[in-house]
């Protein structure tokens, strides 16, 4: 604790801290005695009766009254409280179904996207088949006028096969 | 140097101007994604300059306090630690319960309010999201991901695993003298009065230290500020929704029921479902303080025990509410991110 004299700041400083160390021990034996324990026990027990004893009285005065008491406004917030569950428990299930649904759209999108990449590819395949023909078709006449003798001596064969 | 009457002086002037009311906690910029009775979903984007640059991260508060002690003040928050580190959050502030919420059990909380938050937090970011747990919030998210399988791996930060080890809290929450049918069923709500008043007696030299620490250092506008700022958030306390509450202490206080898995005797059967968190098979990271007289770090590390995935564990210094406003909780938390 700083003073006018650093000396006496010290002391005061360490008559302190003694001080506090000698409450310590002490609160130490006191906070943990059944004594403590079991007036605190009462205590509480006595004070939460009065609580309720008071509450239960106020209630009774509003209600010959006929004053809303505590008693209808908790069961009235518990009403809502209960159709704000109601209702979080259908976000609930509307944004489960959201979850779904989102799935199932990208399920779809992404069949899409593979069906159409078959098809192009498919597309792709068959141009490249038809310039094969295409180019076969081209080379066709040549070799059929080439191959023509060899048609006629195989047509020779096979009669003759037949007659034997 | 100030004389010994020019600093009392000095306090009770600023004491008198009310500091704690005038001071505003929570400011870091954010926007509400989603809510569900008085529990809020808050988004704090990433503010690097290059934009996100990690996972984002579901904060699970305590319900016995205001969210506001991970944001503090500009320069003391874990907030704006985190999103200047490129780290989306979003954090769920579990509200003010009213009298109509006594009925809330524990199961609604884990099972129900976890995964909605849970799922629109991950709507939102678009990807999967990395879990932390402050405190009794961790406590929560630990029973929530052993039964679901809402994020990628977990953090919990001084959150108690095994509550016999909960030191002087342990010894007051024992079924002979924590009459807690009696003061639920009178209470409703645990009322947050009663729980600061216990946390205030846990350590009593506490309270006098904390006005010592003001007078000796008055003259720092820096720490002032931030005196106020944690006096404005320790006297908001909340209640604690009574049937969420009766079900937790008698579980976990009474019963030290998170170290037991399905077989053992006296099993926690929340909602007709076994709690064991040997189910949680996602990698966690238990971070303790070493002067935290809430949750020692035996109480909090005893998670290695008994989840299913693998845990790797960090003692660091500080008390429990005080490696939030040092930056401590933000560094340890950004080690583990950029793992």
């Amino acid at each position: 604790m700083s003073d006018t004299s650093p000396d006496l700041s010290k002391l005061s400083g360490e008559l302190y801290r003694q001080w506090e160390k000698g409450m310590a021990q002490w609160w130490d034996q006191v906070l943990e005695s059944p004594a403590f324990l079991s007036g605190m026990g009462q205590s509480l027990s006595g004070q939460a009766q009065a609580r309720a004893n008071y509450e239960q009285a106020v209630d009774q005065t509003l209600e010959q009254l006929h004053i809303p008491s505590r008693k209808d406004f908790i069961r009235l917030t518990r009403v809502a409280t209960m159709l704000e569950d109601k209702l979080l428990s259908l976000e609930d299930k509307l944004l489960t179904m959201s979850d779904q649904l989102a799935a199932q759209e990208r399920e779809t999108l992404l069949a899409r996207v593979e069906s159409a990449e078959a098809r192009i590819e498919a597309r792709e395949q068959l141009a490249a088949l038809q310039a094969r023909l295409d180019a076969l078709e081209g080379k066709a006449p040549a070799a059929a006028t080439s191959t023509e003798p060899a048609e006629q001596k195989g047509r020779a064969r096979r009669g003759k096969e037949e007659s034997a | 140097m100030m004389t010994l009457i020019d600093r009392t002086a000095t306090t009770a002037r600023y004491l008198s101007q009310r500091p704690a009311e005038r001071l505003r906690i929570g400011v870091t910029p954010h926007q509400v994604v989603f809510r569900q009775n008085k529990a809020t979903l808050r988004y704090f984007p990433s503010t690097h300059p290059q934009g996100q640059q990690h996972t984002p991260i579901f904060v699970s508060m305590p319900l016995i306090n205001k969210w506001e002690v991970w944001d503090l003040l500009p320069g003391r928050s874990v907030m704006e630690d985190l999103t200047s580190a490129g780290v989306p959050v979003y954090l769920l502030d579990w509200g003010t319960p009213g009298p109509e919420d006594q009925a809330i059990t524990l199961g609604k909380l884990v099972d129900d309010l976890l995964v909605r938050m849970f799922d629109r937090a991950r709507r939102h970011a678009g990807q999967a999201l990395d879990a932390v747990g402050y405190c009794v919030g961790g406590t929560f998210l630990a029973v929530h991901l052993s039964r679901h399988e809402s994020a990628r791996r977990a953090a919990f930060v001084c959150t108690p695993i095994d509550f016999h080890a909960s030191g002087r809290l342990a010894v007051w929450a024992q079924p002979s003298c924590f009459p807690v049918d009696a003061a639920i069923d009178g209470f409703g709500n645990y009322p947050g009065r009663v729980i600061r008043e216990a946390f205030s007696w846990l350590r009593p030299e506490g309270q006098t230290r904390k006005w010592v620490g003001l007078w000796e250092k008055i003259e720092d506008p820096e720490f002032r500020d931030l005196w106020a700022a944690l006096e404005k958030w320790n006297t908001d306390a909340v209640d604690f929704p009574g049937e969420a509450y009766r079900e937790y202490v008698k579980r976990c206080y009474f019963e030290n029921t998170l170290l037991k898995h399905v077989g053992d005797p006296g099993v926690w059967m929340l909602d007709g479902k076994p709690v064991d968190l040997q189910n949680a098979k996602i990698e966690a990271h238990s971070i303790a303080a070493d002067r935290d007289h809430i949750v020692p770090p035996a109480a909090a590390h005893a998670l290695a025990e008994t989840w299913g995935g693998a845990v790797t564990t960090k003692t660091v210094k500080g008390g429990h509410v005080a490696i939030a406003a040092n930056g401590v909780i933000s560094k340890s938390l950004l080690e583990w991110i950029r793992r």
